[in-house]
């Protein structure tokens, strides 16, 4: 079965099923548990680095720790080896060298984020994720 | 966890790895299992069927109903019951409609059927399924 499960967290509330799920399974497969969140930094323009750019990306990291030391406390609790990782780039590409470079045998995450257009049923980094992933891929709609 | 869950079977490779994977999870978790083989017939031309067609249809169907009997009869060695359904149409449709119907919570599939193109690294009904079904669904990649 399973052995080294990453998950990608985001914040969304979809993010946050997946995030539960993937607990469930790493205690159900005794697996380890990765949490990556990526501070999406592909959208901006290379470019002199200004304060704002400085700002936004600060901030983003700020809610990122803060949403991760939740998650870790709510492993601890379950009884389940959690590690949490956060990198900056293309938000799908960036999972998918995680998972990698991890070694993991599953990547578990919502079918979409924070775009909560609802004809959009596939986001665009999940299915960036489940067409490029070299292993398992379990996406999590509800 | 899950409750329900159907698997996808084309009687590839991959496809059996799934339907193991899924095994697994029906054991661990208690979880009802379901199996579907699809006779694509959606890309047959609507029309008088002639026999070249009927011939392919039962080809296809028998092939569709040994590969399930093989593989149930290996999951009630292990102690797990499944149903199966054996039905006809657009593969991805179908597996979705029978899903909803069902009423279950996982649909495991491989990442590839029987089209073993190497840079196709996710088929066209895995990836119809992975968009447009309502339920969770987990890729298996090997």
């Amino acid at each position: 079965m399973f052995s080294k499960i990453l998950v990608a967290v985001d914040g969304s509330d979809i993010s946050k099923i997946a995030f539960h799920r993937a607990l469930d399974l790493a205690k159900q497969f005794n697996a380890e548990l990765h949490t990556v969140s990526i501070v999406e930094s592909g959208a901006m323009s290379p470019g002199t680095y200004d304060s704002n750019k400085k700002m936004i990306s600060q901030h983003t990291e700020k809610t990122c720790r803060d949403y991760l030391t939740q998650l870790v406390e709510e492993a601890k609790q379950n009884d389940v080896m959690i590690t949490t990782h956060i990198d900056v780039g293309h938000a799908g590409n960036a999972i998918i060298d995680m998972s990698s470079s991890l070694k993991c045998d599953l990547i578990v995450m919502g079918s979409r984020g924070k775009g909560v257009i609802d004809r959009l049923i596939l986001g665009s980094v999940s299915s960036h994720v489940v067409n490029n992933a070299k292993i398992s891929v379990l996406v999590i709609k509800n | 966890m899950f409750t329900k869950i159907l698997v996808a079977i084309d009687g590839s490779d991959i496809s059996k790895a799934a339907f193991y994977k899924a095994l697994d999870m029906a054991k661990l978790f208690k979880a009802e299992l379901h199996t579907i083989y699809v006779v694509e017939s959606g890309m047959m031309s609507p029309g008088p069927v002639d026999t070249t067609w009927e011939l392919i249809y039962q080809r296809l169907e028998q092939e569709g109903s040994t590969t399930m009997a093989n593989l149930v009869e290996e999951a009630e060695k292990k102690g797990v019951t499944v149903t199966s359904h054996l039905e006809a149409g657009h593969a991805g449709d179908i597996i979705i409609k029978t899903g909803a119907a069902i009423g279950c919570d996982l649909i495991v599939m491989g990442s590839l059927g029987k089209s073993k193109l190497d840079r196709l690294l996710l088929g066209s009904v895995s990836s119809h399924v992975v968009n447009y079904a309502k339920t969770n669904v987990l890729i298996v990649k090997k």
